[in-house]
Order: C-alpha cells, then structure tokens, then sequence
C-alpha cells in the first residue's frame, strides 16, 4: 500500500496533514485544500434555489482546466466533498456541445457525480457550439437557442440540475426554465456571479436536506 | 499492478499513475496534457531551417570568448555535450553563436531553452539581432500561436512540445528555478534532445558538477567579462531593517540619477519597499504576479525611472544597461548563494560603465553570503590572480 499523495501538488499528504485529512481520506493535502473557498449557501434568482459549494478561484480554475482540457479524470471526487445534497433527488445536469464530448470521451459533471455514486441524466441539448469565455456579456445573458429539451425528455419538477461552474448562471436559469426545475447545485460560482447576488442569498431554515448546508447533512 | 513507465517524463511510480476505463495514465507530468501507457510519442515534425548568412554582433568577442567558444563547438561536434560555467555578464549567450551558426548551417535543428519567460524574450531578441534574416521564434507563455522557426527560444516547460526534435539543445541557466529539482523538466529535455546538449551557468548546482566529474560533459570555463574589468563584489552592511532601508535610500542619492535594481526577498516587501522609495526616488516594482512585467522593464531600459524594485524574478539572465545593485533583507533564505551571485552579475556589465556598484544589506551575516563573495573573489582571482 502506498502512501497518498495530494491530487493537486502530489505531495505526500502526511507533509501537510490537519485535522480532515485526519479524520477523512481527503484527496487534498492542507495547504492545497486551503486554497479553497467554501460557500455552501443557498441563493435565489429568478425563483430557482441555487446551492453555491465553492468559489470559483484561480487555484480551483486550474483544478477544473487538468480535469476537462487535461482529461484528468483522478480529480473528478475532489470537486465535490460531500455529495449528501444529491442524494434524495433526481439530478440532470446540462450538456457539452456533442464533439467536446467525443474528443474528452466523458461528460465532466457526470463523472464528478459518479465517483460519489451519484446517477444522472442529461435532459437537454446544446444546439450550437459556444463557450462561455468566448462570449461578450451581453451575449452570455442571452441564451435563447442555443439550448433545448431533448424530444420525449422526463424531467421530474423536485429534481436537482446540477452544474459544474456558474459565470452568468444564464445557462442554467434557461435549462430550468425549460424544465421546471426550481433547484440546483453548482460546485463553484464566479466571485463577480457571487457579488452580484449577494442580496439574493439566504441560508435556509427549512428542514428538508436540500435546504441545510451539506456539513449539516 | 504491473509496472508502468511514463515515456515522456520517466515516471515509475505507483502513485503518479490512474486508470481511467482499464487505461492507465501519467498524472506526474499530466499538466503537459495527458499521456497513456502504450501511447506512442513520435517526433514532433518541424521544418528544416534555412540559414547562409553571417553572425552580427555589435562587439567584437574577446579572444578568450573567441577559444571558448571554439572549445565548445570542438566539443559539441565530436557528440559531446557541453558544460559551459561562465561568470555573469561574462558572454555565455554570445558564446553559443558559433554552435548555433555552425548546426543551422549543417541543416540540423537548434532550440534555446530557459527557465523564464522573462529571459526568454530577452534572449530571442539578442539572438534576432544576431542571426539578421533568420527566423527565431520565441515560445512560451502568450506567445504559442507560431511554434516553429529556424530557431527556436523556449521555456523549459514548453520543451513538451517538441519529443525528439532537436540536434542541439542549449539549457540556459540550468540551476535556476522552476527547471533544477524538477524531475518532469528534466525529462522533457532529455526527450527532446535527439543530438547534443550545451548548458550554460554561472551557478553550477553539485548535479552539474557530477555530470562533469563522470565525464557526460564537457566543462568549458570563462570568467572573464569581455571589458577585461573584474566582477563587482558587493559591500555589505548589517543591522535591523530600519537601518538597512536608510542606507538604501542613502546610497540611491549618492548615485545621483543612475539606475539602480533593488531586490528584496518577497512579492509584499516589493509593494511596501516600493512604496516607500517612490517618496523619494522615480521608482517601480515587479515581481511574478505583476501583470505589466514587460512594460515596466521596457520603461527601465529606457530610463523612464530611476529605482526598480523586485524580487529574485530579475535575478538572471536579464542585461539592464548601466545599474547598480542594491539586496534588502540579504540574509532571508530565499536569497541562496547561487542567486546572490547572479543577482550582483547584474551590474558592471556594460563597456561603458563597467565599474558598477553592488550593496548589500542584512541583518546578519549567513553562509549564502559569505559563499557568494568568496565565489565571487575566486573568480576574479582566476581572471587577474595578480590582484589576489
């Protein structure tokens, strides 16, 4: 058996060892896992519930870079700690234009969502390419289009969309409003989608799961 | 599981290795996009360059500079590698001219590899200047959209791109951060070299020593700067910080208007150290995040301000005219021996104003310091022993 090194700088993690690498197997030694920024609120916009877990920082972008440009597939489990918030719902997550997936050969949600056993399905398709970096704002607000719900998809109105990260959250504001969903999950939102929003934040005090905080599940 | 070998960064152990769907991959050099077990890395397909012209150089080499760098060509077309250990400022870059003329010449591939993005702009300048005609392609980041020249000047890192694609390899400045102690850039150079190599230091680290020592290359020494002048050896001064910043601000008076290079251990002493100077002098100052590098070094060279504060990032390979040199906080540990020598190459190092002044100030005297200007006096000794 050999010793765990962290995901990220392939350090031993006993060099950087604290308390939840103690505890837990995590994936992250403590100096990396200190670069990231928890949320884990709860903020409403346009009457979809949306859980915020990280912020978007510079350490987390280049995590998420290895992972879909790398194909870096080992760090799929770090993006998402603790997975509990899934567990109850259906959950759907939104799409990769068709030949980014073929040329990464996995759906980058879906596979963060299955190293924690969690299944799901993709109810939508992109019907053009774009990516979001290359897009002006005004055209990143816009999605009329560009996204649609497959023919014949069942989407279930308590499930769960989730989304790896939130720029403008116009994506995902468009597949709930083509589905129904009133719910989401995002791993990691833009700090200026953080700041523009900051007066839709509540934490929650409502008893389902869904509405507490995921170190409180 | 059986044993897996990553064949373009060496990688044998376990713990750099994930299967992904029964495929095993290298996550040790992983940030060079993925490599599968059983993947094949062909040589990367460059053209031919095209070179007839002549070498330019605004300055005659000296003929010391002159039977080095014969030495070094000797040497590299008899399919050794070269070690080239040459003080700062003492012409390494100039030295590789021949080599590099004589292998274009010959048809054959040649690459300029180099830690810093910084100094590889530099020296994709000084190598334009001195190949006029010759397409020389400056790789690294921000400048990715050509890859390919008749010669080309890239970081270390961005060897990756090229497996098996070079004759003669010249690895600048090996012993300097992020390419020493880094196994997977190592790798990548070996990988990329399918002929010679020729390293250039002014700082050899005890690896290069031993490459020597066991004969894979050939050490080839020159520690004389081409005006004849010796190394500047730095004055020191000790005491708390409020003195060593009075002394700093005392010494950039005296030098009435001359550039000065103030370096200082970390990126906030910068921002504070700069600050402070800025009441007194027309000063600036960088470091690895600063997002103009290129701009306010430009502007120094131009004389736009008389003070640039920074940290170890201008420590090497950069020629900034006529500057002294000034080391705040000399004894904090990120200021080793091997940079503090390069740091106090910076000055003297122009014909017209060899004599350049180097101070340094800390709170205390440590080893790296007293190493650096015993190094620094060796080397003077060797060029003009009867002044020892």
């Amino acid at each position: 058996m050999h010793e765990p090194v962290c995901l990220s700088c392939g350090q031993l993690i006993r060099d950087h060892l604290d308390l939840e690498n103690l505890l837990f197997s995590a994936p992250l030694c403590a100096g990396c896992r200190s670069q990231l920024k928890p949320v884990n609120r709860h903020f409403h916009v346009e009457g979809v519930d949306i859980l915020v877990l990280q912020e978007y920082t510079p350490f987390l972008e280049r995590l998420f870079f290895q992972y879909k440009e790398g194909l870096d597939v080992a760090l799929a489990p770090l993006f998402l700690e603790k997975a509990a918030c899934f567990k109850k719902y259906p959950v759907y997550i939104l799409p990769s234009w068709w030949e980014k997936s073929l040329q990464r050969g996995f759906e980058p949600m879906e596979r963060i969502l299955a190293a924690h056993g969690i299944l799901c399905s993709c109810p939508f398709v992109k019907l053009v390419p774009y990516k979001q970096s290359s897009l002006s704002g005004a055209a990143r607000r816009s999605m009329q289009g560009r996204l649609a719900l497959k023919d014949l998809a069942s989407v279930q109105p308590e499930g769960i969309l989730a989304d790896d990260v939130l720029t403008t959250g116009s994506t995902l504001l468009e597949a709930c409003r083509l589905s129904g969903l009133k719910k989401a999950v995002v791993l990691a939102a833009h700090p200026d989608w953080l700041k523009e929003n900051e007066s839709g934040f509540k934490i929650c005090p409502a008893p389902n799961v869904f509405r507490k905080l995921p170190f409180q599940i | 599981m059986r044993e897996l070998k990553c064949i373009r960064c060496g990688n044998q152990d376990p713990r750099f290795f994930h299967e992904d769907r029964g495929i095993w991959y290298c996550r040790k050099c992983i940030g060079f996009s993925r490599m599968d077990a059983g993947q094949t890395l062909g040589p990367a397909v460059l053209k031919l360059p095209v070179w007839k012209g002549e070498i330019h150089l605004d300055f005659p080499l000296t003929s010391l500079q002159k039977s080095a760098s014969a030495s070094a060509l000797s040497a590299l077309q008899s399919g050794k590698d070269v070690f080239v250990y040459a003080a700062a400022g003492a012409g390494k870059t100039e030295m590789t001219l021949a080599s590099i003329d004589w292998f274009l010449k010959q048809g054959k591939k040649v690459c300029f590899a180099i830690s810093r993005r910084q100094v590889v702009l530099e020296i994709a300048e000084r190598l334009r200047s001195a190949f006029p005609g010759l397409q020389v392609v400056e790789v690294c980041q921000h400048h990715t959209d050509v890859i390919d020249g008749d010669l080309i000047v890239c970081t270390t890192h961005q060897l990756y791109r090229y497996p098996g694609a070079f004759d003669l390899l010249i690895l600048d400045e090996l012993d300097a951060f992020p390419y020493a102690d880094d196994e997977v850039l190592h790798s990548l150079a070996y990988t990329a070299c399918r002929g010679v190599k020729m390293m250039l230091s002014a700082t050899p680290d005890a690896e290069i020593m031993h490459m020597v020592e066991t004969g894979q290359a050939e050490m080839i020494t020159l520690f004389q700067r081409p005006h004849g002048k010796k190394l500047p050896v730095p004055i020191c001064r000790f005491g708390p910080l409020a003195f060593q910043l009075v002394w700093c601000i005392r010494a950039i008076s005296r030098f009435q208007g001359r550039q000065v290079l103030v370096f200082v251990p970390r990126k906030k002493d910068v921002l504070w150290v700069c600050s402070l100077l800025s009441l007194f002098f027309s000063c600036k100052g960088v470091h690895s995040g600063t997002d103009a590098k290129d701009d306010i070094l430009s502007a120094f060279r131009a004389g736009k301000f008389q003070v640039l504060v920074s940290t170890t990032l201008l420590e090497r390979g950069i020629t900034i005219g006529s500057v002294q040199v000034i080391v705040l906080m000399a004894s904090h540990p990120v200021f080793t021996c091997a940079s503090l020598v390069q740091i106090f190459g910076r000055a003297g190092r122009k014909f017209t104003d060899p004599e350049g002044e180097c101070l340094c100030f800390a709170k205390k005297s440590v080893p790296s310091l007293t190493s650096c200007i015993e190094q620094l006096q060796c080397m003077n000794r060797s060029v003009c022993p009867a002044d020892s």
